[in-house]
């Protein structure tokens, strides 16, 4: 099984809105595939219609007195199923806490469905913190969305800053561009720049696209919904591309 | 872990499915999708390789698209599928990803092949929650059995599968309760398919397959590994006369050196005659059979080459990939040819009479009425002492013949153990062929990277004569060959560790137990 963390520091940047239809994609090229929403809020959750709730909450599953396996749904898609948020995941930080540190916790975890599955996608909750130490850990690699605008560029550094400090140096970053609206100048001109400083950063991009924002209304994902629209393209293209370098 | 089981139950043959839909429809909040009616075509190697690794390949087939889904035969848990344009035929033909690379491993170089094509006809149902979330799927349908072989159709009934949505037992529970009274099927649609059409997967593997006792007189027993190496080449000549793949020919070459292994090795047990005959005859076979096989293995190896060489140096194989394509066509109509030939008829026809032929009455030859479990032993531990000499006798000077000898001797002595496998304990036999195989392995690839050298080496030379301007093919040839030399000194240089390791105290302790009888 292939761990990709969807992440970022700041929120509001695309993240669950790649998860969702990253993994969609990953099962209809023949992989069987978790996400795991890993943000209280839940927007994963929503999207698949799944109550964001899982038995015992975040203790039991950090505590492993639920098995892992208990709390997995199918979503309505055949080799796609999810972890669901829980609210108290909002306090996940804690728990892990007491354990005196240890980032290798969701490993143990997620060992038991490592043949199960080729690809985990886990939807970050934004902001550092030991939840994401534990993601980051885990992960084969990181899919980092950005909007092409300075602060991103920041928030990237900070990213990879982080990393470094957690002797994570070989964890990979890819980042790639999201919300591009070609129109902005300031877009443009940082989509220039990201791969010159980023020579990681994936060349397929998500336009900024009205399309995307309806799939809050419909519940549902836009490469499912509307497959021949440009930004489901898009993510298809983007898809294609992590998938080279993730298998 | 327990997972909510996918269920199926029998509808009478007189129930309409709408009928049965509508009432369906009435007791719980279902949305439907329009009826269709679909191809399934069930797909798997020659040998069954996925239904033997517990798996089904389903290829749903509507409209103008192929879906196929891989799923575990017991349970029904999904493998992964795949949308697909064309239905591939080998598994490098899938796009890159996990569907295809645990595929591989399953599959090899083997052809899919259709096995099984089911008509159905579906009404699709699902069952939605609150949030109109489907938590469970309900599929009712009719299906038709091809049988291509004798141009029928068999129904196959019809029938209600109902698969749960993970994680959504309740719903589950709830409709399953509502069906109480409907008949569970105990057969899946794939199973009851193969009973229909007499399908037994297990008779298509070119593993050995003889069970023989101790006591059993060697004669006898001869016979019976001779009769199963026989089926496996009969059995593979179809597929080998329609290149269907290349696996093919490589069983239907094995079961002949076995053959002629067990011919030149198995001493006394049959008459002088026709035992000469058959040795000629099937060395005469075995050789036909050789250059088609010499170059399938460097096109099965084409990519590892193209790999190790520099990136902008790859292109300039293409030729030699092409030259190589024709070759093979040519040698395997020279094949198809040797397999129409009367000399090869008479061969299997009169092999199969000697097989069939009673034990003969008077002055039988010396070993042949003594039990195979001597025989065996003898036979095995003699070539067993001959391998320790011609190994120990290897320094870092012998010239290479002694490792081909070796490596010859090492076969026999493999063969034998496969043959007569079946009169030890199963795990110490198996231990003993992975320890001989691990030294095999070895002196295979010393032997395999020469003779891929020495032949590419004149392929590169025909390359030049025929176009003389392609220099930069030679020069990429040039350099491959230098690559498998290389690789071939290292399989040299390993070889002192490799039989070390095969002659360990500890090793020939365990071969004496097992063969050395007093
Ligand atoms: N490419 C896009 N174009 C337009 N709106 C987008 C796009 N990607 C995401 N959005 C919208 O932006 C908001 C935040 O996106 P989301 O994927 O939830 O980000 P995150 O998970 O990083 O917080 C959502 O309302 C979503 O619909
Ligand atoms: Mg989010």
């Amino acid at each position: 099984m292939k761990v990709l963390a969807i992440y970022n520091i700041k929120g509001g940047v695309g993240k669950t809105s790649s998860a969702v239809n990253l993994a969609y994609l990953s099962t209809q090229s023949g992989a069987r595939t978790l996400i795991w929403d890993l943000d209280p809020q839940g927007a994963s959750s929503y999207y698949f219609r799944i109550a964001p709730k899982v038995k015992g909450g975040s203790k039991a599953l950090i505590r492993q007195k639920q098995a892992i396996d208990m709390m997995i749904k199918g979503t309505d898609f055949e080799n796609l199923d999810l972890i669901p948020a829980d609210f108290s995941y909002r306090h996940m930080d804690l728990l892990l806490n007491r354990k005196n540190m240890d980032t290798r916790q969701f490993s143990r975890i997620l060992k038991p469905l490592k043949n199960e599955y080729d690809f985990l996608f886990l939807d970050c909750p934004p902001s550092i913190s030991l939840v994401s130490e534990n993601v980051l850990q885990v992960s084969d690699a990181v899919i980092a969305p950005v909007i092409p605008t300075p602060l991103s560029l920041r928030t990237l550094q900070q990213l990879s800053e982080h990393c470094q400090s957690h002797q994570l140096e070989d964890l990979k970053i890819f980042p790639f561009g999201s919300m591009v609206d070609r129109r902005k100048k300031l877009h443009r001109e940082c989509m220039e720049l990201l791969p010159q400083k980023y020579p990681n950063m994936l060349k397929s991009y998500i336009p900024y696209s009205s399309d995307i924002e309806q799939m809050a209304e419909l519940r549902d994902l836009i490469v499912h919904f509307s497959p021949r629209k440009k930004a489901a393209l898009a993510f298809r293209n983007l898809w294609e591309e992590i998938q080279t370098i993730a298998w | 872990m327990m997972r909510t089981e996918s269920q199926q139950f029998t509808l009478l043959k007189q129930q309409p499915l709408v009928g049965f839909k509508n009432k369906l429809k009435k007791e719980f909040a279902l949305v439907e999708e329009p009826p269709k009616t679909i191809q399934r075509i069930f797909y798997d190697s020659f040998d069954w390789r996925v239904f033997e690794s517990s798996g089904i390949l389903e290829a749903e087939i509507h409209g103008g698209s192929t879906l196929l889904s891989w799923s575990q035969r017991e349970d029904g848990q999904s493998l992964g599928s795949i949308g697909l344009n064309t239905m591939p035929q080998f598994v490098w033909d899938f796009p890159i990803g996990p569907f295809r690379d645990r595929l591989e491993s399953i599959l090899e170089a083997r052809v899919l092949l259709p096995q099984i094509t089911i008509k159905s006809h579906i009404h699709s149902l699902k069952l939605l929650n609150k949030d109109k979330k489907t938590v469970l799927r309900l599929f009712l349908e009719e299906n038709t059995l091809l049988d291509p072989r004798l141009q029928q159709e068999y129904s196959l009934g019809k029938c209600l599968r109902m698969i749960p949505v993970r994680g959504y037992k309740k719903p589950y529970l709830q409709v399953l309760s509502a069906l109480s009274n409907l008949k569970k099927r105990d057969q899946s649609l794939f199973d009851e398919a193969l009973k229909r059409l007499d399908i037994h997967p297990k008779k298509f593997s070119s593993k050995l397959a003889v069970s023989i006792t101790p006591d059993l007189n060697a004669e006898t027993a001869t016979k019976r590994v001779y009769t199963d190496l026989f089926r496996v080449l009969k059995q593979n000549e179809t597929g080998l006369r329609e290149d269907w793949d290349s696996e093919f020919l490589h069983d239907f070459r094995v079961s002949i050196r076995r053959i002629r292994s067990g011919l030149g090795q198995i001493k006394k047990v049959f008459p002088p005659q026709p035992l000469a005959r058959f040795k000629k005859d099937f060395a005469w076979l075995g050789q036909m059979a050789n250059p088609l096989r010499d170059l399938d293995v460097y096109l099965l190896n084409f990519d590892g080459y193209r790999a190790r060489l520099p990136e902008e140096r790859q292109k300039d194989l293409a030729p030699l990939y092409e030259l190589l394509r024709k070759q093979k066509q040519v040698e395997h109509q020279k094949l198809v040819k040797i397999l129409d030939s009367s000399r090869y008829r008479r061969l299997l026809k009169d092999w199969e009479h000697f097989l069939k032929d009673k034990p003969s009455q008077k002055e039988p030859p010396k070993n042949a009425r003594l039990p195979i479990s001597k025989i065996a032993n003898e036979h095995i531990f003699q070539l067993y002492q001959k391998v320790l000499h011609q190994g120990q006798a290897i320094r870092s000077d012998t010239p290479e013949e002694a490792l081909h000898d070796l490596r010859k001797t090492c076969k026999k002595l493999r063969y034998l153990m496969e043959f007569f496998q079946s009169l030890y304990p199963k795990k110490e036999i198996k231990t003993l062929i992975q320890i001989l195989k691990r030294l095999q392995e070895n002196l295979g690839d010393f032997h395999d990277f020469y003779l891929q050298w020495s032949s590419l080496g004149q392929f590169g030379t025909q390359l030049s004569l025929i176009d003389p301007a392609s220099s930069n093919t030679f020069i990429a040839v040039g350099m491959l060959i230098e690559d498998l030399k290389n690789r071939q000194n290292q399989a040299r240089l390993a070889f002192g560790s490799c039989f070390k390791e095969f002659a360990s105290s500890e090793h020939q302790k365990r071969f004496k137990r097992l063969f050395l009888k007093q």
